[in-house]
């Protein structure tokens, strides 16, 4: 089963006015459990839409969006008909009432719950620091979800680590902090959720390459611990070719292409109609393979160029010492 | 956010469109004016068919002018209710008499209905005569302009008006992006399980302090920003400086103020020789 999903899902902006716009048109979409998924598309594609739909800051005005297989915006009399026939099904005696008690909790939980199982990082995170120390501001997120003084403490702890925050700076004033540090206490503040789910909107915008890199690791770091489905949303092909085992793009408010690395980026042409393109690597890659050399196919990064460019260098000199 | 319209500007290229910016403020207290002198149904007719016709003039759809009395149903009501309850019943035409009070009699009159129907008459051509005027025809820079031009007078005495024309005219342009701003800080917060709706007024006072601090620390990285690429741009205040769009005043400015003017004093000739219709005092 998928973790997060998308049926039919579309979004319109001020619907009925005549600021009506839509972002979204029925979007089906699903998102395996654990795996990386890069979301590319023009600005304007409805790549911000589609990642608060998914955490339930927006309501998607048609369709639905399902985590761990349950609709999120679920109504009360959906979950009690659901709940009334599992226990039919199991045979199971259960008043009515306590169904209905039960359903009207289940709706609430979920609509409470869904902003800490699906965590999402949004664009310029550090526009949301407001405390007076960064420790301060991890905890606001946990405290909202009512943990424990403890488990606040530990998990400051652990995200702190995962993004390279030192004690020093945890008791600085966020607004002491440099750029990048202030990207990854941002960060840090809703990865102490602990979510199922990550969701980042650009998360590496306006850095340098160092911080670029350095943020990417924060995440790749996380998720290598937490083993959570991780979603990124980003502009940059590079990025995508290296952080990310699936990609979705997303052209115009609907789905143009959702699948692995590799088909997604084996679709040159496809992308280019669409104003997108593949890694610079894979352009280099295959302006080789027009001059003659034997370059495999399917290089997204610079690391694999590298490998196969070293590969086809030894094996041409390896040929020259022969004869 | 997005969808406010209340003191929105209505692109098009009307003749009220054109108009001199200046002339339209004046225009405006004009305008004002003229309801506040209205004292009888004729008088009220007259100025609620001008205003249809400046309406019609300015080529503003009429769904958009009506979104404009949203905000103000609740006054309108208010206002009707009471006039129509309240009206004195001494010498009136009772229509339907509710009871006795102190000593007075309460109750519909037929008096009452026609004072309440002028009432909300009042209101709505004021609130629509006026944003017609001032905010659907007339772009917020146009206006600091046509405000600073009119209070030019005021140099003499040293007051910086020209000052408080940029710092009204800079209010303006960035009220539309603080709305962003504190949308997409909000959102912020919320996807970090913050509760802005329930609890309450203290709790919910509490509940703002994660939004309104990152909004004042990024105003105020936005104010800075601002005023060195002013600097970087030469900018500062005094009357040498030139504008990039002069005012002039032309013939059309001319014939819509002898038309406004025209017709206050049709609401005054009005007032006096239809005095047979239901009187009406002139203060609210």
């Amino acid at each position: 089963m998928a973790k997060l999903e998308l049926r039919n899902a579309g979004f319109i902006y001020n619907p009925g006015t005549e600021f009506q716009s839509v972002a979204l048109e029925d979007v089906s979409v699903a998102f395996e459990e654990n795996a990386v998924t890069g979301i590319i598309g023009h600005t304007g594609s409805g790549k911000s839409t589609l990642v608060q739909l998914l955490n339930g800051l927006l309501t998607p005005t048609s369709g639905q969006v399902f985590l761990d297989g349950r609709d999120i915006h679920e109504t009360k009399k959906d979950r009690y008909a659901a709940l009334l026939s599992e226990a039919e099904r199991s045979g199971e005696k259960v008043r009515r009432h306590t169904l209905k008690k039960q359903a009207a909790s289940d709706c609430k939980a979920m609509k409470r719950n869904i902003c800490f199982r699906v965590g999402l990082v949004m664009q310029y995170p550090e526009a949301q620091l407001f405390e007076e120390t960064v420790r301060k501001d991890i905890a606001f997120g946990p405290a909202n979800m009512g943990l424990s003084r403890e488990e606040i403490d530990a998990r400051i702890e652990k995200v702190a680590r995962l993004v390279g925050l030192n004690e020093r700076q945890l008791n600085k004033s966020p607004f002491d902090l440099s750029g990048g540090q202030k990207r990854r206490a941002a960060i840090a503040g809703v990865l102490a959720m602990e979510p199922d789910v990550l969701i980042l909107d650009e998360p590496a915008a306006g850095l340098d390459p160092k911080g670029r890199e350095t943020v990417f690791d924060c995440i790749r770091r996380y998720r290598e611990e937490c083993r959570t489905t991780v979603l990124i949303v980003s502009h940059s092909m590079e990025d995508m070719a290296a952080y990310c085992d699936r990609v979705l793009v997303l052209a115009g408010g609907r789905v143009l292409m959702h699948g692995t690395r590799e088909e997604v980026f084996g679709q040159i042409s496809g992308l280019e109609t669409h104003g997108l393109d593949v890694p610079e690597i894979t352009h280099l890659m295959n302006m080789l393979r027009g001059r003659g050399y034997p370059v495999p196919d399917g290089i997204y990064t610079v690391e694999d160029a590298v490998k196969a460019v070293m590969e086809i260098a030894h094996s041409v000199s390896g040929k020259g010492a022969d004869t | 956010m997005k969808s406010v319209t209340m003191g929105r500007y209505y692109a098009s290229n009307s003749v009220i469109h054109r108009l001199d910016p200046r002339g339209k403020i004046v225009l405006a207290i004009l305008f004002i004016v003229s309801t506040f002198l209205c004292k009888n149904v004729a008088a009220f007719a007259f100025l609620f068919v001008g205003v249809l016709v400046l309406a019609a003039v300015s080529r503003v759809p009429l769904k958009v002018i009506l979104r404009s009395l949203k905000g103000v149903t609740v006054v309108i009501a208010f206002a009707a209710l009471l006039n129509l309850f309240l009206t004195s019943t001494e010498n009136a035409h009772m229509l339907w008499e509710i009871g006795t009070w102190n000593g007075r009699v309460y109750g519909i009159t037929e008096e009452g209905i026609i004072k309440a129907v002028c009432m909300v008459v009042r209101i709505i051509t004021l609130i629509i005569g006026t944003t017609l005027l001032l905010t659907y025809t007339m772009t917020p820079i146009e206006l600091t302009d046509g405000l600073s031009r009119l209070l030019w007078p005021l140099l003499k005495i040293r007051v910086p008006v020209d000052l408080f024309a940029m710092m009204m005219s800079i209010a303006l342009r960035f009220i539309p992006t603080l709305s962003e701003d504190t949308e997409r800080i909000m959102n912020a917060q919320k996807a970090r399980g913050a509760n802005f709706s329930e609890g309450g007024l203290i709790r919910k006072a509490r509940a703002l302090v994660p939004i309104l601090i990152p909004l004042f620390v990024s105003s105020f990285k936005r104010g800075e920003e601002l005023a060195v690429a002013m600097e970087c741009r030469g900018y500062h205040s005094g009357d040498d400086r030139t504008r990039l769009n002069e005012l002039h005043w032309k013939v059309r400015d001319t014939v819509t103020f002898i038309l406004f003017v025209a017709l206050g004093a049709a609401v005054v000739c009005i007032n006096i020789f239809c005095a047979g219709v239901p009187f009406l005092p002139a203060v609210l």
